[in-house]
């Protein structure tokens, strides 16, 4: 009996001031949660790279084993130029250039501005916005050993060589083999096979 | 004879009342904030046969335990006197038969969750983040004792958006094990999305983690890769696109006004070779940018005059 009456003292002791403190720190508590919970901004950022460049770099790597220059292109560096700007393919080919070559040729980059500055480079590349100087290039470059690569819809039967395509969101390219040959170069059957044909 | 009764009941008398004085000196102690003090009596009147059945001996011993957490282990991620201190609220509401502490035990063990909240809150760190998980999982644990209808689901996103972002940090800084990191932190997104299908963050991150994933396998990929093996590494990264495809565009049609969004959907539609619909969010990021800039320029001239 003692002993219940002892509780009931404590009880009546049973802290007040103690719920409004816990209450108090509680509210106090929140507002900290809140501000650090907000502080959680998703850190993890969208990679910015262009993918199909390197895909392109590696179709053009791939070009440079299935397609045969004359031997008196084969000495001295391997020369792949684009046609006007396009920085991801030329920045993707040069990281390509510092660690590839083709048999024992370097390969050197270099962009052109204009068709009047066009030399005679292995791989002549014309971005999508230069196709209107596909015929000029063609003309220029007629009886050379130079690849033309375009990246538009038609090209192939224009005048390139190779042509990429998008089909079903995947890089392919179109070979017109004619269009190969009138440049002096050779194509591999393994090419052949895997390219869509055009004439 | 008659001497050594009343000696004996004297002493028995004695004995009560020392005992009696056990928790009513503790509470003493307690409410005069010597805690240590208030540490002796009570854990000494929790193995008293008199004490240790009773609710109130559990309720103080909680509120002594919890002052020492509060005194001696209050940034203390793990502490054992909070630890403590909830198994006694606990105990008080079992043996509670009247519930005169019921309500004031629930209040404390919730002011302790609390903490616990507070310390998974701030151990979000690439080193530290076991420790959120575990506080994480005690607060909820607690918090379902004390108020077993508390909703947790508010509470559960911010925890799995920040556990997320933690794998996503650890994924960052160890390149070594950030496949797998990057495989926990999907799968964290993924249970918020659970919870809220329409949280933009966990939508907008499980639509990157796929981008970068494709985009990972190109950044690998050798230059002298055969084109067969080219077709399979392209059908590989589409996929990986298309994946992340549905959730950057929940994202965007939850807030069409974030840019990061915008810059997701033209990068996913540009490695999807979908060039129109890719400049077509460029020029909506353009707009955007512009009528943000507009919106500043007032306050610029403003400012200037």
């Amino acid at each position: 009996m003692s002993i219940v009456l002892t509780c009931k003292s404590l009880l009546s002791l049973s802290p007040k001031n103690f719920k409004e403190r816990l209450k108090k720190t509680v509210n106090i508590l929140l507002i900290v949660l809140l501000t650090t919970f907000t502080a959680f901004v998703p850190a993890n950022g969208l990679q910015n790279v262009d993918t199909n460049a390197k895909i392109k770099a590696v179709f053009i790597y791939n070009f440079t084993k299935y397609i045969q220059w004359p031997s008196s292109h084969t000495e001295g560096e391997f020369t792949i130029a684009i046609l006007g700007e396009n920085e991801a393919l030329y920045n993707e080919l040069n990281k390509m250039s510092q660690i590839k070559k083709v048999a024992n040729q370097s390969f050197s980059i270099v962009t052109y501005n204009s068709v009047s500055e066009i030399k005679m480079p292995h791989i002549l590349y014309i971005p999508s916005d230069k196709t209107d100087d596909l015929d000029k290039a063609v003309k220029l470059l007629n009886g050379k050993s130079t690849l033309i690569v375009t990246e538009k819809e038609g090209m192939a039967k224009q005048g390139s060589a190779i042509n990429f395509v998008i089909v079903g969101s995947r890089q392919k390219f179109e070979l017109n083999k004619s269009n190969v040959e009138k440049h002096n170069l050779k194509v591999a059957s393994t090419l052949e096979n895997l390219a869509v044909l055009v004439n | 004879m008659k001497k050594l009764i009343y000696i004996s009941l004297l002493l028995l008398i004695n004995a009560g009342l020392f005992a009696q004085n056990k928790l009513s000196n503790a509470v003493h102690s307690l409410k005069n904030n010597e805690l240590e003090k208030a540490k002796e009596l009570i854990d000494a009147a929790a193995v008293d046969p008199k004490f240790k059945d009773l609710a109130a001996t559990w309720y103080y011993r909680g509120n002594v335990y919890k002052g020492l957490f509060k005194k001696d282990e209050i940034n203390d991620k793990q502490s054992a006197y909070r630890k403590k201190a909830i198994d006694y609220f606990k105990k008080s509401i079992e043996m509670d038969t009247t519930g005169q502490l019921e309500n004031s035990s629930r209040e404390n063990l919730r002011y302790l969750a609390e903490t616990i909240f507070n310390h998974a809150a701030s151990s979000f760190e690439t080193t530290s983040y076991p420790i959120a998980i575990s506080n994480y999982s005690q607060y909820k644990e607690v918090m379902s004792y004390a108020y077993p209808e508390t909703d947790f689901t508010e509470k559960d996103i911010m925890f799995y958006l920040a556990l997320a972002n933690t794998y996503g940090k650890i994924a960052e800084e160890d390149s070594a094990s950030a496949e797998m990191y990057i495989k926990k932190a999907k799968e964290s997104y993924e249970k918020v999305l659970e919870l809220d299908s329409n949280n933009v963050s966990a939508n907008y991150n499980i639509g990157i983690i796929y981008y970068n994933q494709g985009v990972e396998i190109v950044n690998n990929m050798d230059y002298s890769l055969d084109l067969e093996q080219l077709n399979k590494v392209q059908d590989e990264i589409i996929a990986l696109f298309k994946k992340s495809l549905p959730y950057m565009k929940k994202a965007y049609d939850l807030n069409p006004k974030k840019k990061e969004t915008l810059i997701g959907l033209q990068g996913i539609y540009f490695s999807l070779n979908d060039i129109p619909k890719s400049e077509a969010y460029k020029k909506e990021l353009e707009q955007l940018e512009k009528s943000t800039s507009l919106q500043k320029e007032p306050e610029d001239v403003e400012m200037q005059e």
